[in-house]
């Protein structure tokens, strides 16, 4: 019984990954943040260069909000009316809290790492691809181990291998983060493409409308 | 009837039905789920499962919400906490038949 109410409750936290929207989100922000660096290695030092960089978090902040209502519209036409909607258990009280510390310190912990080995070196500007990439891959990975969804694990060593071959052709710092990220959002379309395709080949709209006991 | 069997005796008959044994069971598995999810998840037709969650509904066990996500129409079903606590006594129950029932 504990391991079927186990399953019961990975079912509906895999649910939320079921149509590929989330690697649209992910992917669409990739795409941008491509773009961004792909502008920030073709404009010259200047005044439109220091505008670039202040439009950063607008970037990041606009884009993730435009995707989230897009996809959030997206399943409430496609997915919910075809396999319905499930919210899956919320992580409540010290669980939560234990969790955003983790992540909060562990961010802190990578980005310190980070900032430690710029200043040493302008070299590691060049590895940032491949830092990237690692703390990419191992994320997705996580997230595709703890949810029983290999093919996030797949994603995960995809993003590594991109970013290691960035990092030792030696593109630089900015046409490398830029190629990184548009390949990465690529490899992130194509994998939500494939499994949006798979989700509906798989669940034709239902003739049945009525959602009602 | 022996000690040991009459706890047994006092189990809750309206879970004890398999249909809503495994609606209570997926229910107490999420926060909430909507009707046509819950079908899906508990493989019943949704005239069987209508039926059922009215039963459960009317003895309090579930708590049915209609409402819109977005401009769809949505029925979401959750456990209440007396639901939850019959439930986890009847899971209960069950584990102590088989321990006393063992061989």
């Amino acid at each position: 019984m504990r391991s079927d109410l186990n399953k019961t409750k990975l079912r509906a936290i895999q649910y939320y990954y079921i149509d590929g929207t989330f690697e649209f989100t992910f992917g669409g922000l990739c795409l941008l943040l491509g773009g961004y660096f792909f502008l920030e290695a073709s404009v010259p030092e200047g005044a439109l260069s220091a505008m670039l960089s202040m439009a950063f978090v607008l970037i990041i902040v606009g884009g993730s909000t435009i995707l989230n209502r897009l996809v959030k519209g997206f399943k409430e036409q496609v997915t919910y009316p075809r396999t319905g909607y499930v919210d899956s258990q919320r992580r409540t009280g010290k669980d939560r809290i234990l969790r955003i510390g983790f992540v909060l310190g562990l961010s802190a912990i990578i980005g310190g790492i980070l900032a430690a080995l710029i200043t040493r070196s302008s070299q590691v500007l060049d590895w940032m691809p491949g830092l990237t990439a690692f703390v990419f891959g191992i994320i997705w990975g996580w997230i595709g181990f703890h949810n029983s969804l290999p093919r996030f694990q797949v994603i995960g060593l995809v993003i590594i291998l991109i970013g290691a071959v960035l990092s030792i052709s030696g593109v630089g710092y900015s046409p490398g983060l830029s190629l990184f990220y548009m390949l990465t959002g690529l490899v992130m379309l194509i994998s939500g493409g494939f499994t949006l395709w798979s989700y509906l080949h798989h669940n034709p709209p239902s003739d049945e409308a009525a959602d009602e006991p | 009837m022996s000690p040991e069997h009459s706890q047994f005796a006092d189990i809750d008959r309206l879970i004890h039905e398999p249909s809503r044994a495994i609606i209570l069971s997926v229910l107490g598995a999420v926060e909430s789920a909507d009707f046509i999810y819950l079908a899906r998840e508990a493989g019943l037709t949704r005239g069987n499962l209508s039926v059922h969650l009215s039963k459960l509904e009317a003895a309090g066990y579930v708590s049915i919400e209609k409402t819109y996500r977005g401009k769809v129409p949505l029925t979401l079903c959750r456990m209440t906490p007396a639901g939850r606590e019959a439930f986890d006594s009847y899971r209960q129950q069950l584990k102590q038949f088989v321990e006393d029932t063992k061989e």
